[in-house]
């Protein structure tokens, strides 16, 4: 829609475009290179996990979970780009299939915590009084506890499955967005268009839902992707530990543990998942920093 | 100051028994028993173990006998090694549990404080770009990564260290690289940023004119405004060390009380279970209390009444 300029000085009309803080944020981002090549990288790897399996399995006939014991451990070869094995199963396959285990698992566990978190962080810094100290108090607590202990104690009771370590990652790991959310509710339910909205009459609920959380979705989205990388981690720690995804479903974390038990003889089924790992968490870590300057133009270096 | 500790400490108690009632909670609410295991057990001789360790009375009941004995510091008996008190297993555990966490946290301050002081006052050089390379590098590579490298290398290829095991000094090394790396690069990041951020305030500028040295100005000044983030990223830091420490535990076959929790939690082993999460509850709450303080003294801005 165009809005004609309310032309004071006979006639010329100059729009100027407002710079929204979105607007200005992709600008920010755009130039730095290391995060627009993470930014790829993600999209290259969750794209190759997603189709590759597929399409492996579809070309060469190798999926993640037939066994061919006469075939296995073989180093890299053309057939096996990232060898086979114990069980001779290809591991690009498996891999791959693990990466898309890790990036599942760290997008909805960061994406239910970043929901709790931003909810409790917003009723509580609104509600303000005695209803914020007691509901602080909490995440305090919380914070203070060895939190893993927490979710290896969750994940053994409620058992294996892909969803319920998501949801047991995500049901601890919102204290920090409850922390980021709270403060910066703290400043914004002071201002003018709040106050505006309560003597208009509007519910509270309306209040936080519409007005406050609107305005804090800049640094909830910094938290939440520097939170999917620690996400994916926890998942591969679980997993390690033998206590994630179950075998024969691969998840970077398995296969690593696998890996390091042999690595003495067959290296490459430790450095093609660690591998795997390690770029998904530099870009990903890499990408959270990017945003986080773009969106916080007050750390402008 | 000594009113605010004592204050603060009297605010453990309420929160040490949230956590002991909701560990007992959880534990208990959990579906399976520590008796339930391959073999069948006659129903004769399971009571008889269910009365032993009073397994038969109500809940309610349960849990004021667990906290009468807590008060007595009895943590009860291990159902899984049932020779063996859960005192007796923290006891030979948890030393090495903290040796390890302490070695790391020495080795995440030195090399993350140098690192994030390097980064800062050669800015936007090739020795910051370096350091905070190597930092993000580092807060990338898993333990359980990091770990196996580390033994292929240092111990199999080079033989410098034992690959596991416990012992003397040697055996703590690789372990305690492998635990504070994380930290490190998380501390040299915080570091960083910590002294950017006061590089250009007044008490900085102040010291400037007064004609201080550039190098009183950096330790003395900048770097402890620099230090604050630091301090208060403590508190985490050192449960994410207790966290990690169960993986890197297992990964050198150290005898320290992680392995033994994750058994635990999979045996049901009820008393072990709650008081591995209390006792590093509480040596988390206390660690916390200490990083308020040392924050306290750090910066004049705070003062505890």
């Amino acid at each position: 829609m165009n809005v004609p300029a309310a032309s004071g000085d006979g006639g010329a009309t100059t729009l100027v475009a407002g710079s929204s803080l979105w607007a200005d944020a992709w600008r920010r981002l755009r130039r730095n290179r290391l995060a627009v090549a993470s930014a790829v990288t993600i999209l290259a790897l969750a794209c190759a996990c997603l189709a590759g399996p597929w399409l492996i399995a579809a070309t060469w006939g190798h999926d993640e979970q037939s066994q061919d014991l006469a075939s296995g451990p073989r180093p890299p070869s053309w057939e096996h780009p990232f060898g086979t094995d114990f069980y001779g199963r290809d591991l690009l396959v498996r891999v791959l299939a693990g990466g898309r285990v890790s990036l599942t698992v760290g997008l909805l566990a960061a994406l239910v915590a970043a929901t709790i978190g931003t909810l409790y962080g917003a009723v509580a810094s609104y509600a303000g009084g005695l209803i914020d100290a007691v509901m602080m108090r909490a995440v305090d607590v919380l914070y203070a506890l060895p939190y893993m202990f927490l979710v290896i104690i969750l994940v053994t009771i409620l058992g294996k499955s892909l969803l319920l370590v998501f949801l047991a990652l995500g049901a601890v790991g919102w204290l920090l967005t409850a922390r980021v959310v709270r403060g910066q509710v703290l400043s914004l339910k002071e201002r003018e268009f709040i106050l505006a909205a309560r003597s208009l009459g509007t519910p509270a609920h309306d209040i936080v839902l519409r007005h406050l959380i609107p305005n804090v979705i800049g640094p909830v989205i910094v938290t939440f992707t520097l939170s999917v990388p620690s996400m994916i981690l926890q998942e591969a720690f679980l997993s390690f530990l033998g206590l994630g995804i179950q075998a024969p479903r691969p998840s970077l974390g398995a296969l690593i543990s696998d890996g390091a038990g042999q690595m003495l003889v067959f290296w490459w089924t430790l450095v093609f998942p660690g591998g795997l790992m390690a770029v998904l968490l530099f870009a990903l870590n890499f990408l959270g920093d990017g945003l986080r300057d773009a969106l916080d133009p007050r750390l402008e270096r | 100051m000594i009113g605010y500790i004592l204050r603060r400490l009297r605010g453990l108690v309420p929160t040490t028994l949230v956590i002991v009632a909701a560990s007992f909670a959880l534990v208990r609410l959990a579906p399976g028993s520590p008796f339930t295991s391959e073999k069948e057990i006659p129903p004769q001789i399971r009571r008889q173990l269910e009365a032993r360790y009073g397994f038969d009375r109500p809940l309610p009941e349960q849990f004021l006998r667990y906290v009468g004995h807590l008060l007595r510091g009895d943590l009860g008996l291990s159902t899984k090694y049932p020779q063996r008190s859960v005192n007796e297993i923290i006891a030979d555990g948890f030393p090495v549990t903290l040796t390890l966490a302490g070695v790391a946290l020495v080795w995440a301050l030195l090399v993350g404080i140098t690192a994030g002081v390097i980064g800062a006052i050669r800015r936007n050089t090739i020795w910051d770009h370096a350091a905070m390379a190597a930092a993000l590098v580092g807060i990338s590579v898993p333990s359980f990564v990091l770990g196996p490298l580390l033994v292929l290398v240092v111990s199999l290829r080079w033989q410098l260290l034992p690959p596991a095991g416990w012992g003397d000094w040697r055996h703590v090394i690789l372990p305690g690289l492998t635990l504070g790396t994380l930290s490190a690069a998380a501390i040299a990041r915080l570091t960083r940023g910590g002294m950017l951020e006061v590089v250009q305030s007044d008490f900085i500028r102040t010291a400037r004119a007064k004609g201080l040295s550039e190098r009183l100005v950096v330790w003395r000044h900048m770097l402890r405004g620099g230090l604050l983030p630091v301090v208060s990223y403590l508190g985490p830091a050192i449960a994410g060390l207790l966290t990690g420490s169960v993986v890197v535990e297992k990964i050198f076959n150290l005898p320290g009380i992680g392995p033994y929790f994750v058994d635990a939690a999979f045996n049901r082993d009820y008393f072990l279970v709650m008081g591995i999460v209390l006792l590093d509850a509480l040596f988390l709450l206390v660690m916390n209390l200490a990083v308020d303080i040392v924050y306290g003294l750090l910066d004049p801005r705070i003062r505890y009444r």
